[in-house]
């Protein structure tokens, strides 16, 4: 059958707006509405409106607006950056024996639970107010979670691959790690990457809220000492938008290493 | 001869690894503390003994208000999550209204709410049970509609030709049973970070609970008190993740990973 060009036309138009499409959108543009009214309702101390969000947190804040996006990112980066490579290459390390697998299993389960954010006044205690302490602590976060990450999915490799490669000749330990080990626990690393990296904007958020000079945590909390709710909102949408472009980034890795793995619902 | 092969069957290299790492572990913290000025690092007597002579009186309240909140706030966020995440499967319509707005909720960092929800709520104990609510909430839509999605079509396929004709019949013979080996998973990190959101909740506006000791052993400096504080929090966590796999082997002995 062949199409004429309107028809092609309104053949694509019905592929790009489909039904799901058309509800996701409206839900979208019916909770700004919502949010809108309400606020029109309610005090704005409570609801300020969509607008009000980004006119007046930037009217009161643009002096600290810029740089305190950028230091919540770097503190977060960095943390997260050291603390998920040191973890990874314990991890490593932990599993290339038995004998280190049994020395530090107790100690990884003993640090496991600690909820991190309960060890912040412990760290402003030990680093000060500056940035280290900060840094430590999501590094510290993203550590403990990492290093459970890569035991797992070291576990968690079939032991057929590793009796195959023996069989083929891998005799060193090391050619195993290298050659089976790390590429077929990469998707499960990755997958682990994207939970360490979203705990790493909480723990970046509670660390600024208990202390800090500068950072979105620090607004969100001098904003909520003087009831400026709309600069509260703001920190929060914007917490979100870079945790969200973060996952982006880190989904993004996971689509270009991980081609040649088969999952489903990619 | 016998004796000893014995003894090695009752402690073996593992255990004693294991024991001999933790000894050492103390050991190190002890030797720490001897050098470094006590306000940095007490020794272990000085915050088992100091921090419990600290805060005898109200100790357990303490721990019984920081298990109260994570425990109602993490039971109704987790069953709302499941029933929600259930009805986004149930229903086209449902998910496709729900899903933007999961998606846009989701990459908040929750902690980051703390403030709005106690400028709405209030400092009371609504506000911080409702903060863990919302956290077990995300964790556990996203694993729940994630978990029926992952659902082998085969499954639903035989229970169909077999005869489940009704949507209700398959969901409650084929979908729930096949998804709460998953469901655990998410539980535990729902759980996990339930206590997380509780010392940051009790950090910032609180007047009872272990966030509430730790910030104001920290305000008087007593480094055994933020301490003990945190282990007595690590311990809660400890315990409540082990009732959790207690019920996960219970409820999935007849999944694979159950029998191991």
């Amino acid at each position: 059958m062949r199409l004429n060009g309107l028809q092609k036309a309104s053949l694509r138009i019905k592929m790009i707006i489909t039904t799901k499409r058309l509800v996701n959108f409206t839900t979208i543009v019916a909770i700004l509405v919502i949010w809108y009214v309400i606020s029109m309702v309610v005090k704005p101390i409570f609801l300020p409106s969509p607008a009000d969000v980004f006119v007046r947190t930037y009217t009161v804040y643009n002096k600290i607006l810029v740089s305190s996006i950028l230091y919540s990112l770097m503190r977060i980066f960095l943390g997260f950056l050291s603390g998920s490579l040191v973890g990874f290459v314990l991890g490593i390390v932990i599993s290339w024996n038995k004998i280190l697998e049994w020395w530090f299993d107790p100690l990884v389960e003993i640090v496991r639970p600690i909820p991190v954010v309960a060890l912040i006044p412990l760290f402003i205690l030990w680093f000060g107010l500056g940035e280290i302490g900060k840094v430590l602590l999501i590094a510290f976060g993203c550590f403990v979670r990492q290093v459970v990450i890569t035991r797992e999915a070291i576990k968690n490799v079939p032991s057929v691959y590793l009796k195959a490669a023996q069989t083929l000749g891998a005799t060193q330990r090391v050619q195993l790690f290298r050659t089976i080990i790390l590429p077929s626990i990469t998707p499960e690393m990755i997958g682990g990457l994207r939970v360490t990296v979203a705990a790493a904007f909480g723990y970046c958020a509670a660390a600024e809220f208990l202390g800090a000079q500068s950072g979105l945590g620090y607004i969100i909390i001098i904003a909520r000492r003087y009831l400026y709710t709309f600069a509260v909102i703001f920190g929060i949408i914007i917490f979100g938008l870079l945790a969200w472009s973060a996952d982006g980034i880190v989904r993004y890795l996971d689509r270009r290493i991980n081609v040649w793995t088969e999952r489903e619902n990619r | 001869m016998i004796n000893l092969k014995k003894l090695k069957h009752i402690i073996s290299l593992r255990q004693i690894l294991g024991f001999s790492s933790i000894i050492s572990a103390g050991l190190l913290w002890y030797i720490v503390s001897m050098v470094v000025s006590p306000l940095f690092v007490p020794s272990p007597k000085e915050v088992f003994f100091g921090g419990y002579d600290l805060y005898k009186e109200i100790l357990m309240t303490s721990i019984l208000y920081t298990f109260y909140r994570v425990v109602m706030g993490f039971f109704i966020g987790s069953a709302l999550g499941i029933l929600v995440g259930v009805a986004m499967s149930w229903n086209r319509f449902i998910q496709w209204i729900l899903d933007p707005i999961i998606e846009l909720i989701r990459p908040i960092p929750v902690i980051a709410l703390i403030p709005l929800f106690i400028l709405w709520i209030g400092l009371g104990e609504t506000s911080r049970i409702i903060i863990i609510v919302f956290a077990s909430f995300v964790v556990l839509v996203v694993n729940t509609s994630e978990a029926i999605k992952n659902v082998p079509i085969l499954y639903i396929n035989a229970a169909r030709t077999l005869g489940a004709f009704t949507k209700a019949r398959i969901f409650r013979t084929v979908i729930l049973p096949a998804i709460t080996p998953e469901l655990m998973a998410g539980i535990r990190i729902a759980a996990a970070a339930s206590f997380d959101l509780a010392a940051a909740a009790e950090f910032i506006g609180a007047q009872r609970g272990l966030g509430y000791i730790i910030i104001c052993a920290k305000r008087f400096l007593f480094t055994n008190g933020i301490i003990f504080g945190i282990f007595l929090f690590t311990l809660l966590a400890w315990l409540t993740n082990i009732i959790i796999r207690y019920f996960d082997k219970r409820v999935n002995i007849w999944t694979e990973r159950g029998k191991a």
